[in-house]
């Protein structure tokens, strides 16, 4: 399904991904771990699409295509999911709207009907309640006001409505409590499909105990240092990044 | 005409004037206006469809009258009402030091003289259509004695391709109590100028709720001078201005507090695209007797283009003590980490800049209130409708 060669990437004139590799296949969930500032954001930026990376070297292939010249819309519409560290907050536009948009935008690039207003509340409905989301949560303006677990949880609910091909999810257990990561763990997995791959971005092992992964790399310094199975996530766990990462900083990316 | 003669025109060398340039008006000055045609163009825009009493001025004369109005209302030509009662022309400002309205009053042609006898409450709203195909100098005289209350609305338009400059005063007469919806449609045609001076005095427990959607004329100035001359009044100014091409719009307001405990707030919301030019300059004052008085004022412009300009002088004028007031400018872009959010959801470039643009110009739009025989939804849904028909061309767009 993903297929990256050698990917080097810049930003701000800084080179942050130095020839990053890794294929994904359908079906699997990949967790990518890693110090901080060691390009995981980077990676999940470049996939989706964000203006502002430059492609230095190496190649992007997703279902055999080159997804470098893919505008975001684009890459949504054909499967590509970003769930963000930050969702951001846009005021004035009410999550429902948003939500509505966003299917029918996606539909309608893939060539499908729309739904109309009541098929997005149901499919809206549905999912949200799996995710303990309100109804007067969806009225509210996009993660306007939102907590951080919220926020999150309103990821996956974009998540779930949009059924992505591949979704990756950049530190979604960030900023989250017990329950929220529980709940938003749950969610994730409940996602899982033999056609859906999921990158799963994070700094700690915790979310994976809810969502266990099939591989697990260490990206460090812009590379992947190491790759292995669930084991390699306890291992990091228990005795840190020290060895696969000396204490280098990078400032640039995150 | 003496005030005219003394001050002329203002040129940009004059501070309330620092920004507009007045060049194109030297054309239509001293040229007879053209013959006025018999009937209107369908009206269009955000109000056509609202249930309402209507009264249409083909360059500033009425054509018709509205027969059916309720008891303690009186909504005539104002030289009809002039006729009637000479002492009328007592409530209409001069204009001494405003040549804009100086020159209103020396040539007016005519306009709307609106009367609202005590604790009467209008059930739908009166509405305001002035279409203009050549130059017209129109005066609006709107008095409301204690507790009456209306909601006012003004559209106004003209033929496609006319090239016409347009000289309107309002002055607005709130007795104690009395309450005002006043709502505009600025829709002039691509070619015109349009002045509009409001002159309104508020006593005491009033509340007036204007607003202003601009997006017509090469040259517009909205200017307003409000005073708030009685405690425990409110008065709310907001707008929104779109500009595209070569177009320049100037808002100008002057917020007076005079007397205590009263508040005001001003939201105006400016999307400009081309070369166009947004102006804003808004003062309020606050008397030394006006204390309590709480008192904002919030202009926010969003630039689509490089040679967009926004100008905004905001000032404050305190001689009370005991005061609250806040204001704030800002001219900018599109957050581009929305837009990018947006897109990562698979919503096109286009449609997300035109959600989000709606979404900011949406603040000013929410402050409508209605009330006054109209809910707040009748007004607030066909404005967004003509902001995101206008956003729609602007961005190629299908719909917003």
């Amino acid at each position: 399904m993903l297929e990256i060669k050698n990917l080097h990437v810049s930003a701000g004139g800084q080179e942050i991904l130095r020839g990053v590799d890794l294929v994904v296949n359908a079906g699997e969930v990949h967790a990518i771990m890693g110090p901080n500032g060691s390009g995981k954001s980077t990676l999940s930026y470049v996939l989706a699409g964000r203006p502002g990376y430059e492609i230095t070297g190496g190649s992007i292939h997703y279902f055999g295509e080159d997804l470098t010249t893919l505008q975001p819309e684009m890459r949504a519409a054909k499967g590509i999911f970003l769930g963000f560290q930050y969702p951001v907050e846009i005021p004035g536009v009410a999550t429902m709207t948003f939500l509505k948009h966003a299917i029918n935008a996606q539909r309608k690039t893939r060539g499908e009907d729309e739904l109309d207003a009541m098929g997005v509340m149901k499919l809206v409905q549905r999912e949200a309640g799996k995710l303990k989301i309100s109804a007067d949560m969806l009225k509210r303006p996009v993660n306007t006001g939102f907590s951080g677990g919220e926020k999150k949880r309103c990821e996956i609910l974009q998540m779930a409505v949009l059924q992505p091909l591949l979704a990756v999810l950049d530190e979604t257990d960030s900023g989250l409590d017990v329950d929220a990561l529980r709940l938003v763990g749950d969610g994730i997995s409940g996602l899982r499909a033999p056609d859906r791959a999921m990158i799963v971005i994070t700094h700690y092992q915790r979310l994976l105990d809810h969502i266990v992964p099939d591989f697990v790399h260490v990206l460090a310094k812009g590379k992947i240092t190491r790759s292995g199975g669930r084991e390699l996530a306890l291992e990091l766990d228990r005795e840190g990044y020290g060895e696969t990462a000396p204490q280098t900083r990078i400032t640039a990316g995150a | 005409m003496r005030h005219y003669a003394k001050t002329g025109l203002p040129t940009r060398k004059q501070e309330a004037w620092r920004w507009t340039d007045l060049t194109p008006l030297y054309d239509h000055l001293g040229k007879p206006s053209a013959p006025a045609p018999s009937t209107a163009s369908p009206l269009a825009g955000p109000f056509a469809a609202i249930d309402c009493w209507r009264l249409t001025f083909i360059n500033g004369v009425l054509q018709n009258s509205s027969a059916d109005l309720p008891a303690g209302v009186r909504a005539i030509s104002l030289r009809a009402a002039l006729n009637e009662d000479a002492s009328l022309a007592a409530n209409l400002s001069a204009g001494e030091g405003a040549a804009f309205l100086s020159l209103n009053t020396a040539l007016l042609n005519d306009g709307a003289f609106i009367h609202l006898a005590p604790d009467v409450r209008l059930l739908k709203p009166l509405h305001l259509v002035f279409f203009n195909t050549g130059n017209a100098q129109i005066r609006n005289l709107v008095m409301l004695a204690p507790r009456a209350a209306m909601t006012l609305l003004e559209s106004h338009y003209g033929a496609p391709d006319a090239n016409y400059f347009v000289n309107q005063a309002s002055d607005v007469h709130m007795a104690e109590g009395a309450r005002l919806s006043h709502y505009r449609d600025q829709a002039e045609s691509p070619n015109a100028l349009h002045f509009q001076y409001l002159n309104a005095r508020l006593e005491a427990h009033c509340a007036y709720d204007g607003f202003t959607l601009t997006r017509g004329a090469r040259l517009s100035r909205y200017e307003a001078h409000i005073a708030i001359n009685g405690a425990e009044t409110d008065c709310s100014l907001n707008g929104v201005t779109m500009l595209d091409g070569a177009q320049l719009s100037d808002t100008t307001c002057v917020m007076a507090h005079l007397a205590p405990a009263s508040r005001s707030s001003q939201m105006f919301r400016n999307v400009l695209a081309g070369q166009s030019q947004g102006v804003f300059q808004g003062l309020i004052r606050v008397a030394k007797a006006a204390q309590r008085t709480d008192a904002r004022q919030q202009i926010k412009a969003l630039l689509l283009s490089p040679k967009a300009v926004q100008n905004a002088k905001p000032e404050l004028e305190i001689l009370a003590d005991d005061v609250k007031c806040a204001h704030g400018a800002s001219a900018g872009q599109l957050d581009e980490a929305a837009l990018f959010y947006l897109r990562a959801r698979g919503i096109n470039e286009a449609q997300a800049r035109a959600l989000l643009i709606a979404a900011f110009l949406d603040d000013a739009v929410a402050q409508i209130r209605g009330g006054n025989g109209v809910d707040a939804a009748e007004i607030r849904n066909p404005l967004q409708a003509a902001i995101g028909a206008w956003l729609a061309r602007q961005l190629a767009v299908t719909h917003v």
